[in-house]
């Protein structure tokens, strides 16, 4: 029995093994198919969580910041500030224009979107190169214009203004030589007990309130302050500069308050300068932006000038006698908008802003 | 001696040998078939699937970004729809200034762009840029829409590299460049005019959704049926805009079928149906 058994070949382990080969195929490729269905599940749901994450963060990547922390950030033109939080990257198109970016990753999945947002500044009308709700006095030595005049070599201003008054103020007491140009040159106004104007006192604290640089009150002596090559805001001193608008604090605006008086030395800023006392200027000082002064504002130059362009609000406005200061306050609608732009909120373009980054 | 220890087979074993080998043939055989069919119908509707996972992704993608209220929806049908498609997104690294033909202007865009999709290309491509106008107020900002004539290497007043684009302006009622109106830093798109429809192929006479441009026409996901593509474009109210530019939202709905027919669970042969619906709601039309 043993040799007829060795000698038959039967199929049942051919057949088995078959079976097994054919359920083993089956079972790969069902494997297969439910894996590839698997991740591409998962390549969608990724997508899906990538992009509605970058999209909510997108959305909350204005808040927390202001025109003002912006501006301190990024001192420079064309600065990029990145990566904030995990995600996030502020670039600096311009003085007023920014591009937020978030980039969301999942795996090998990324969702980068962009923003473009700009600033909504404090609004502030100004009708003249000076206002004032106490009486100006001006030496020979002194020249206010209210014509527009855009910083020279600057390409990026908007179109000059239509003249506005040299000087607003219930009363001027001028010398012949005193030069008061506009249009017209003088306009009067009411007295103002409290230094300024009602309506420019709702923007004086409503820019207080987003100040950068909150000063006491003393002597201060200002110029820009860099790192290296890199404009460093965290010097008190640095109010940016107004000599070199390609340099690296050209595009540094603080809005400065100073909480008392503020007798301000040689030197020279840009920005928004928020006085709660009186101020004095001693030349050569050169300031660019808005001037806001609740108390009397003094220039003592001698034979340096102080150059203020832009505007200047003033509870009152007195330039030195002996000898006779050298004051030019000259409108700039370019200059002041700049100022203006370091202060009010942030808000997406009105069109366009949503981008999909590739 | 052989012949003696060796048993025949009669002829009832053969037979039975023979159903036996035969029943398992034919099991094997229907296990095959079985899986051929079952691998057939799962590729099949895996391919399914996929064109309407393109379409979810891809139509979002495209359409999410318009601005109607700008012209973005340049026309607007049921299977058809034409956009104005966002490619680049870069910044002017200095204020326009008049080229040489009356009429153009010359802007240098810094280089690498932000965001580019595919470089810039005179024949296909148009550009938007941002218009400031009074840097204090947003609500005079607005977009010039302008057609590129040429483009060049060109340097930065920095230094840096960048890239002149010489463009006519195609001004909207009202709408003027001058001086001071556009910044430095203004950021600039790019933009493709394209169309999303439904076509046949010549080739294999399915219905594919495609991307037609200017020169080209190419399928973007199918087949699908013969109305498989279908928009519907909805107003802020929700409502069927009358118009692209009240457009606020576009439905789209995708009917794809597989390819080949496949043996259903009931043993019948057919051709499955799948669909996708979705709504994008466009993120730039003007916020205030």
């Amino acid at each position: 029995m043993r040799c007829v058994a060795a000698e038959r070949r039967g199929i049942a382990l051919p057949l088995v093994l078959w079976a097994l080969v054919i359920g083993s195929a089956l079972l790969t490729v069902a494997v297969f198919l439910i894996l590839q269905e698997q991740r591409a599940g998962q390549a969608g749901r990724r997508l899906v969580h990538t992009f509605t994450r970058a999209e909510a963060d997108l959305a909350e990547a204005l808040q927390g910041w202001t025109p003002g922390s912006l501006n301190r950030a990024l001192p420079g033109v064309r600065d990029s500030l990145g990566t904030v939080g995990s995600d996030l990257t502020i670039r600096r198109l311009n003085q007023g224009l920014f591009l937020l970016a978030v980039s969301v990753r999942d795996g090998a999945t990324e969702a980068r979107l962009g923003r473009l947002v700009r600033v909504r500044p404090v609004h502030l009308a100004a009708t003249a190169a000076l206002t004032s709700g106490g009486q100006v006095r001006l030496d020979d030595a002194a020249t206010i214009s209210g014509e527009d005049l855009p910083p020279a070599g600057s390409e990026d201003c908007p179109p000059a203004d239509s003249a506005v008054a040299g000087v607003a103020a219930p009363s001027v007491l001028a010398t012949a030589s005193s030069v008061i140009k506009g249009s017209p040159p003088s306009i009067e106004r009411p007295w103002a007990d409290s230094g300024l104007a009602f309506e420019d006192l709702l923007v004086f604290h409503d820019l207080m309130s987003q100040a950068t640089l909150t000063l006491a009150s003393g002597t201060w002596q200002t110029r820009p302050a860099t790192v290296g090559t890199v404009c460093n805001p965290l010097v008190p001193e640095n109010w940016g500069d107004p000599n070199a608008p390609g340099g690296p604090c050209g595009a540094y605006r603080p809005i400065v308050y100073v909480a008392g008086d503020l007798e301000l030395l040689s030197g020279r800023g840009q920005g928004i300068l928020l006085v709660e006392g009186h101020l004095t200027v001693h030349g050569p000082y050169d300031f660019a932006g808005l001037l806001m002064v609740r108390g009397g504002l003094d220039v003592a130059s001698g034979d340096s000038a102080v150059r203020l362009n832009g505007a200047v609000f003033a509870g009152s406005l007195g330039s030195q006698t002996t000898p006779p200061a050298v004051l030019s306050i000259t409108y700039s609608k370019c200059l002041l908008s700049k100022a203006l732009l370091s202060s009010g909120q942030l808000v997406p373009l009105r069109t366009r802003s949503w981008k999909a980054l590739f | 001696m052989r012949a003696l220890t060796s048993r025949g087979v009669s002829l009832v074993e053969v037979l039975v040998a023979l159903t036996l080998t035969g029943l398992l043939a034919s099991a094997a055989a229907g296990v095959l078939c079985h899986t051929q069919n079952f691998y057939r119908a799962a590729t099949q509707e895996i391919d399914v699937s996929q064109s309407l996972r393109v379409a979810g992704a891809f139509l979002p993608a495209e359409l999410r970004e318009l601005d109607a209220a700008d012209g973005d929806v340049v026309a607007m049908a049921p299977t058809a729809v034409t956009i104005r498609a966002a490619r680049q997104l870069a910044a002017l690294c200095r204020p326009p200034w008049p080229g040489d033909v009356p009429g153009s202007v010359r802007l240098t865009l810094r280089t690498p762009a932000f965001s580019e999709l595919s470089d810039l290309n005179p024949a296909t491509d148009s550009l938007w840029v941002f218009r400031e106008g009074d840097p204090l107020s947003p609500e005079d900002d607005d977009w010039v829409a302008a057609a590129i004539t040429a483009l060049e290497p060109d340097t930065c007043p920095d230094g840096g590299t960048g890239r002149l684009v010489t463009a006519f302006p195609r001004f909207a009622t009202g709408q003027t460049l001058e001086t001071g109106q556009v910044a430095a830093g203004a950021p600039v798109l790019g933009f493709e005019t394209v169309t999303y429809r439904l076509y046949r192929s010549s080739a294999d006479r399915r219905w594919y959704v495609g991307m037609e441009t200017s020169s080209d026409l190419q399928p973007v996901l199918g087949p699908v049926t013969d109305d498989g593509l279908v928009f519907t474009y909805l107003d802020s109210t929700g409502a069927p805009a009358a118009q692209a530019a009240q457009v606020r939202a576009i439905e789209f709905r995708v009917r794809a079928r597989t390819v080949e027919a496949i043996r259903t669970r009931d043993g019948r042969l057919d051709r499955p149906l799948d669909s996708l619906v979705g709504v994008v709601f466009l993120r730039n039309n003007p916020r205030f």
